[in-house]
């Protein structure tokens, strides 16, 4: 899904650095974490997730945890053997073969640690989180199925009519094998507002790489708005009607539906 | 030799060149843009380029290269020749080991589907390096059948690097290898385990000890020494456990310091001499297993990679201190000028800022890593088709300005004190690192290393492995506040470069090398001023019994008025200071520090009001330029102490400050003022 010689090329900084921090959207504040390394119940060194190293720190036995963890601060306790880093990074690697493309070597290696994890760390008072990764094949099947090769798809994001941030992928062989932004266009003029340059945009993509097969145009206040609240379908709709949006080509309706249908064949 | 190290230059025949470069991927480019791109290097004021020569790239089959026949963009000759027609001075980095953001790090994929070139896990399994976009496995340095294949890739650049050498070709230095550090796995006990690394291993230990018998006796094994498991995790319990995985981590340190050594005589068998080479140590603060002082006697100078943010000032501080303490030409032979797509982005804001630091700590030399844009690469000044970005091309065309106005490769940063980081103790710290094989480089930035090691004490009085990194940032924070300038070096810096230093601190404990025991009392003789404890050691790395520090402790000559207990020993010319407990918290480490700094006439020089901090450095012609950094997110206004009658000029600005005794400026944010000091 992801070339090993995926081209990246042409990234404008200002464009790029937007788009990390919409990606990364806002924090939410995560639960605490106490990690203990044990030797048999001799703790042999307990880190905490926001407070660092806690020394000193006794083990305090199963019928105790309750009290540690209060007085600790921590929400959540992992205890791990003293043997069990060790042991999950070498069956992470072991997992991992080297001529898969880079999803896939992801979809293994995430896959081990999660079973060895399992197998060797005791939670308490009980895993916070569960991780059913569906089958790669499946993920690997719908991707093509949703993304013909030979395309791009864009996410242009404006602000006051100008872009604000853009990605421009590209897909061959199966692959993910382009990253770039509108930069590349080499266009002297890139400040096209999108409602009435989206047609010239998708020219020039065709004109440099491969055509665009999808596109999303957007405001960034509607992205933001986009982002935080529900049902983004359907604000998706109203903020094309308000022409805060567009997405291509024109009827989005159809290729949506079609892009729908595909995801569910494939499940 | 054509080009010889003149102090923090390269000298060709008289001629003194800085190292101020940057680098371009020339076979990431059209052959044809190549002079366009060269020409805005120049432009840009550069007049020295660096270049990685990708082995992955050039091998057209086993034994096979492709040097511009085939693809006009891998003519490395050709691309040189240019360089030296439009008057740049190149530095070659042929690898084996390049990085370059390129998938596999430069070498030809073949090396990774045969087991025998490969790494090995402390269970025998492989050692997977996860980096987008593709995950490959780690080359091992151990291995005997991969050094012949790397035979191959230097028969064939050879050749071309050795007719192009100065003063023939614009060919000024040569990089072995890069970023030397098991592929960033620096954990004790996460690899090197190839079946060749233990042959290696076996033969350190008898070339350190002498022969078997005496590794097995001191190890106090009832076995022979070729039955010995190499060390897999820390079990010690006493003092008398740990020579067995110290004598590990030092042998790591050994194994990449002779794998340097080894790249550096197949160039100079291959005629590839006269000529300094040189090595760039990953960013991170190096404390074993890498060690300047043994790369530096593999090649002639080793540098350190940086890629920092504006507010990871503390810690570039560090580092940077670490580099110009125990490098013998302390460059950035890698300086974040742009950044990686899969790396927290860097800015413009943290290249103009970070630039300006590395050169206030007293850096001699900078390349910028990339000063040409490429595919896995943005925030560059150069695009690369050749047009510029504006905001950065403008901040490098005056920075390098400024550069050839101060010329820092000539001036003396003003440092009164060395802190000594001890190699036994690091390789202990390492050795007892608890989340083993998580990289120790991955956690830096989150955690003090140091608290991430087994709290045991290990039959001492205290656990070492905390205590000695803790005592060394106790220092360093004391004498930030104090405005007293240090530099952080190693404890196996030559007495030569000791000497260099009116004081030195050294944090001692129950145990201490040997030599370096030595070393220490000779800096005293010398006329030394060593400060050290809480302990005064009485065994060696062997834990034998063995002291030299002692003969001086045994006629202390006064006790410090301080909180806690300090002896001087006065010795000659020189004198030992044992401050005998572990001056923690850091404030009485500031109260220990100033008694000490009061005793030996130790005051700060142009200090600037804290948060802020000063620096100053000596011109050849008693030029003073002073570097003020405001290290925080918010605007600062310090007042800088200086002479009556002087005023601060700001270099970039032109603005004046002038006051008397005390001159007030105004910081903004994240930001260095370069300052002349003008008598008004």
């Amino acid at each position: 899904m992801l070339a090993p010689n995926v081209l990246v090329v042409d990234t404008d900084v200002r464009h790029w650095l937007n788009l990390l921090g919409l990606m990364a959207g806002e924090q939410t504040p995560q639960p605490s974490l106490l990690l203990c390394l044990l030797d048999g119940d001799r703790c042999l060194k307990a880190l905490h997730s926001k407070k660092g190293v806690l020394w000193g720190f006794v083990w305090p036995g199963d019928d105790r945890l309750d009290e540690a963890l209060a007085a600790a601060e921590a929400d959540a306790l992992l205890a791990l053997p003293r043997h069990a880093l060790p042991t999950i990074f070498a069956e992470a690697q072991a997992a991992v073969t080297a001529n898969d493309n880079y999803v896939k070597q992801l979809f293994d290696l995430v896959a081990a640690v999660v079973h060895t994890l399992d197998e060797m760390a005791f939670w308490y008072p009980a895993k916070p989180f569960t991780l059913n990764l569906p089958p790669y094949e499946k993920v690997e099947k719908i991707f093509n199925k949703i993304w013909p090769d030979d395309t791009t798809m864009g996410f242009f994001v404006f602000e006051n009519s100008r872009p604000f941030t853009s990605l421009l992928l590209g897909k061959e062989g199966g692959q993910i094998s382009l990253i770039t932004t509108l930069d590349a266009l080499g266009q002297a003029d890139q400040s096209l507002d999108f409602r009435h340059g989206y047609q010239t945009y998708a020219d020039w993509i065709a004109e440099k790489f491969n055509p665009l097969y999808m596109a999303l145009f957007i405001e960034l206040s509607c992205f933001r708005e986009l982002r935080t609240g529900g049902k983004p379908l359907s604000y998706l709709k109203l903020a094309e009607k308000r022409q805060r949006a567009l997405l291509w080509p024109k009827p989005w309706k159809v290729r949506w539906l079609l892009w729908l249908a595909r995801v569910f064949k494939g499940m | 030799m054509s080009v010889s190290l003149d102090r923090w230059r390269l000298n060709v025949n008289g001629h003194r060149l800085p190292i101020v470069s940057g680098d371009i991927h020339y076979w990431r480019h059209p052959a044809n843009l190549w002079p366009t791109l060269l020409e805005r290097v120049r432009e840009l004021g550069l007049r020295m380029i660096c270049i990685y020569v990708p082995w992955s790239v050039h091998e057209t089959n086993p034994g096979n290269f492709d040097f511009g026949d085939l693809e006009p963009n891998k003519n490395l000759g050709g691309f040189i020749d240019l360089a030296e027609e439009m008057g740049l001075g190149v530095l070659v980095r042929p690898g084996p080991h390049i990085n370059a953001e390129l998938t596999g790090f430069g070498y030809p994929a073949r090396l990774f589907e045969d087991p025998a070139f490969l790494m090995r896990n402390a269970s025998g399994g492989p050692v997977m390096m996860p980096i987008p976009p593709h995950t490959f496995p780690a080359i091992s340095y151990a291995s005997e059948a991969f050094w012949r294949e790397v035979e191959l890739w230097l028969d064939a650049v050879a050749p071309i690097v050795r007719e192009r050498i100065a003063p023939h070709g614009p060919v000024l230095a040569l990089q072995t290898d890069n970023e030397s550090s098991f592929f960033f796995r620096t954990a004790p006990f996460d690899v090197d385990y190839h079946p060749d690394a233990r042959s290696k291993w076996l033969g350190f230990l008898k070339d350190k000890y002498g022969d078997a018998d005496r590794v097995t006796d001191a190890y106090a094994l009832d076995t022979h020494l070729a039955d010995l498991a190499m060390p897999d995790d820390f079990r010690a319990r006493t003092p008398e456990d740990l020579p067995y995985y110290l004598d590990w981590i030092e042998f790591k340190e050994a194994m990449l310091a002779g794998s340097l050594a080894r790249l550096r005589m197949m160039w100079e068998e291959r005629g590839v001499r006269n000529l300094p080479f040189f090595h760039n140590f990953p960013p991170g603060t190096h404390q074993s297993p890498l060690s300047y002082t043994r790369v530096e006697q593999a090649v002639d100078f080793c540098g350190l990679d940086a890629y920092m943010h504006k507010n990871e000032y503390a810690l570039l501080k560090r580092r940077l201190l670490f580099l110009t303490g125990q490098s013998r030409f302390p460059v950035c032979p890698e300086f974040g000028s742009g950044c990686y797509h899969a790396w927290p982005a860097v800015d413009l804001d943290d290249q103009i800022f970070t630039t300006k630091v590395a050169w206030m700590h007293g850096v001699k030399g900078i390349n910028f890593y990339m000063i040409v844009e490429r595919e896995r690469w943005y925030g560059s000044p150069i695009t690369r088709h050749g047009g510029v970005r504006k905001n950065y091309w403008n901040f490098y065309r005056q920075h390098l300005d400024v550069l050839h106005k101060i010329k820092p490769w000539q001036l003396e940063r003003k440092v009164e004190i060395c802190l000594l980081s001890v190699r036994d103790y690091e390789r202990l710290e390492n050795a007892s690192y608890a989340l083993n094989p998580i990289p120790p480089l991955v956690m830096e930035g989150k955690y003090q290393l140091e608290e991430l090691c087994f709290e045991d004490p290990l039959g001492f009085s205290r656990p070492i492995q905390l205590l000695h990194a803790k005592m060394l940032r106790g220092w360093e924070t004391a004498l930030t506040r104090l405005g007293i300038s240090y530099v952080i070096g190693a404890s196996d810096l030559p007495l030569d470069r000791l000497s260099q230093y009116r004081t030195v601190v050294c944090p001692t404990f129950e145990f201490l090398n040997r030599e370096t025991q030595k070393r220490l009392a000779a800096y005293i003789e010398a006329g030394g001023n060593l400060i050290c404890g809480p302990e005064v050691p009485s065994a060696d790395e062997r834990m034998r019994e063995f002291s030299t520090l002692d003969n001086f402790t045994s006629r202390p000559t006064h006790r410090l008025d301080c909180a806690i207990d300090t002896l001087v020993c006065n010795a000659g010319a020189g004198r030992l200071i044992l401050v005998a407990e572990v001056p923690l918290p850091v404030a009485d480490a500031e109260a220990v520090v100033k008694s000490i700094a009061r005793h030996l006439h130790i005051d700060p020089v142009y200090p600037a009001t804290p948060p802020c901090e000063s620096s100053l450095h000596l011109g050849p012609n008693a030029e003073k330029y002073l570097f003020i950094v405001n290290p925080t997110g918010e605007p600062q206004r310090p007042e800088v102490q200086v002479s009556t009658g002087e005023c601060l000029v700001d270099l970039e600005s032109g603005e004046t400050f002038y006051g008397r005794e005390v001159v007030p400026l105004a910081m903004n944010p994240y930001t260095v003022r370069i300052l002349e000091v003008e008598l008004c």
